[in-house]
């Protein structure tokens, strides 16, 4: 009797998953996705124009008079001009790195945030998939990061050239971008996450910027603050992204700033897998509630 | 003719899982709509009139019941669903910034047109309502009653089968509303679409629908062609207020002297015209934020709590 009245349950289950996958042409798919793509992308330089061009001025500025600190003595990191004399790109790697952090937290609330939010019922209205809006807009955020990180480094690099005849070399542009890039993907999935959650609860999204700020900045700086002076705990401060983000993106420095050296390779893998997977995690849970949500 | 569209028993509760305050936006509604039917869904706000339209449109998991549009299951086929229907939200939920013949040509390509079909419809969209001048001119510049236009222009790229106007014409002055009349009147006559508007207002549903849908607290009141509903089944009108309300004497005074019966937080309103006396007083009496709880026939009323009392006892 209970298989009777299971079985069309089940049969309902298996055709709306069939339904769900095979219901369109993928390349459609494709299709819309890259056209919401091409659409909020304009957007973005349309109506954050101000923006990203401050930010061209403002990533190499600040890379900029990170690697010439040394010279005046006031050492915002450890590295200045010798380290990019050296072809290295620890110099810039960590301002670098928050700098392209506020930029895709900034693009991530402009485009998951409570305005885009209303904005997308429009595309709700329209037969679009959810995944493909998500994927979409989380598209756009990444490239709208990767190209201002890019342009950044360019800019950053001719002022450098011009400044002091130094150019960094193409792989080391690279390095670079790859670098200050690792930290802002994981800040723009974590931020998402939290910019979902909050306009599902019907939370301003502004109030995501919080939980944020206090994972990436205000506790790295408590943590290494109290356990250094007051409790001699270092080790404490590992238990940070800021510390894994460090560890992981070290390998890749060039002359190596010493913290591989007293590391084994496996802290490295680790730190890679933690930010891997806290990325990755936050994305698929920020998809899953926002394919779950009502406009 | 086989309905379009069937709306069967359906209900929803908001905040079932993640709050103890529930609220009960749509009770056992039911109803079809054949094509080619102009339907005006009319209550004061809170009615469940734009819960109902999202529902159709499947933007909302329904707690019970089922919706179809041409036979298919809002919730199973929600792309096929939407690729039939044009929607006109209450609010303007654009991209202000963008320049009009961006957003109209992403929309329709979103909506299956090619590059080249999009293209002419954009030009063909803005010609018709009337923003053709705003070609390369972003929404921001324009008036409220031009953002409705650029809206609606929104709503019916693609030629979609039914419409669902959300308030439509809530936002713009007289001019303003005349025009968007006249817009979807001219759109909707030749071709034979399904419209379904939502309204508090008894002027717009008299110009824009030929049946009434009345709804009061998530129920559906009366259902029938327009003029009988107004002129034979809500000749006398019940309001109910949520809480009590001094003011409420020198708002319904300052609407006329027709034959009102006040007691305690109820009104009631006798009249050839109750249904439009009765909805200005609704609309001044949300005007001066004062809740209204309840809005139906009086008569209408009665019979359904002898209906849910046998019901219940039954």
């Amino acid at each position: 009797m209970s298989n009777d009245s299971r079985n069309p349950q089940i049969k309902k289950f298996f055709s709306r998953i069939f339904t769900l996958i095979f219901e369109r042409n993928p390349l459609l798919e494709i299709r819309e996705t890259s056209e919401i793509i091409r659409y909020e992308f304009k957007r973005i330089i349309l109506t954050l124009k101000f923006f990203i061009a401050l930010s061209f001025v403002l990533l190499p500025a600040i890379i900029f008079l990170n690697s010439i600190a040394s010279d005046y003595e006031a050492l915002l990191l450890d590295f200045g001009i010798d380290a990019f004399r050296n072809f290295s790109a620890a110099g810039f790697v960590n301002i670098g790195q928050f700098l392209l952090q506020m930029i895709g937290i900034m693009l991530t609330l402009d485009s998951f945030g409570k305005a885009a939010d209303d904005s997308m019922k429009r595309y709700f209205a329209l037969p679009i998939r959810k995944t493909n809006i998500y994927i979409a807009h989380s598209i756009t955020v990444f490239l709208g990061t990767i190209l201002t990180g890019l342009l950044g480094i360019i800019v950053f690099n001719l002022i450098l050239w011009i400044w002091t005849g130094i150019s960094l070399t193409f792989l080391l542009i690279i390095k670079s971008f790859f670098l200050i890039s690792a930290g802002a993907f994981l800040a723009i999935s974590i931020t998402t996450l939290f910019v979902i959650i909050a306009n599902y609860f019907g939370f301003a999204s502004s109030i995501a910027i919080v939980p944020t700020l206090f994972l990436f900045y205000i506790i790295p700086f408590l943590v290494n603050f109290i356990t250094q002076f007051a409790f001699g705990l270092p080790e404490a401060y590992e238990w940070t992204f800021m510390y894994q983000l460090a560890v992981a993106t070290d390998f890749m420095i060039e002359p190596f700033i010493g913290l591989q050296l007293s590391l084994e390779q496996v802290a490295n893998r680790n730190a890679w897998l933690i930010i891997g997977m806290f990325s990755g995690f936050s994305q698929v849970l920020a998809l899953f509630i926002f394919a779950r949500s009502e406009k | 003719m086989d309905p379009i569209i069937r709306v069967e028993n359906v209900s929803k509760i908001f905040g079932r899982y993640i709050s103890r305050a529930r609220v009960t936006s749509l009770r056992d509604i039911d109803f079809t709509v054949k094509k080619g039917e102009r339907i005006c869904l009319f209550g004061p706000n809170g009615a469940g009139k734009s819960t109902l339209m999202k529902s159709i449109m499947g933007l909302l998991k329904l707690t019970k019941g089922e919706i179809y549009i041409k036979d298919y299951n809002v919730n199973w086929n929600p792309l096929k669903v939407k690729q039939n229907i044009g929607y006109l939200p209450s609010d303007l939920n654009f991209y202000l910034d963008v320049p009009c013949k961006e957003s109209i040509f992403h929309y329709g390509l979103l909506r299956g047109l090619s590059r080249k079909e999009a293209k002419q419809e954009t030009e063909r969209l803005l010609e018709l309502v009337g923003l053709s001048k705003w070609w390369d001119l972003p929404p921001k510049l324009m008036s409220s009653g031009m953002r409705q236009r650029f809206s609606l222009s929104l709503a019916i790229i693609g030629d979609p089968e039914i419409i669902l106007f959300d308030e439509p014409i809530s936002f713009i002055d007289v001019q303003g509303k005349l025009k968007v009349y006249q817009l979807v009147h001219d759109y909707v006559k030749d071709s034979a679409k399904t419209v379904i508007m939502s309204t508090h207002n008894i002027q717009d549903a008299l110009v824009m629908s030929d049946r009434l849908i009345l709804m009061d607290r998530g129920r559906i009141i009366v259902d029938g062609p327009i003029t009988e509903v107004i002129t034979k089944r809500c000749k006398s009108m019940e309001i109910i207020l949520s809480q009590d309300a001094p003011s409420m004497k020198d708002i319904i005074k300052a609407i006329g002297d027709e034959e009102f019966e006040l007691s305690g937080r109820k009104i009631l309103v006798r009249s050839k015209d109750a249904l439009q006396i009765s909805t200005t007083i609704v609309n001044k009496l949300q005007e001066n934020k004062i809740s209204v709880f309840s809005f139906r026939p009086f008569v209408e009323q009665r019979r359904n709590e002898l209906v849910e009392k046998e019901e219940e006892n039954s």
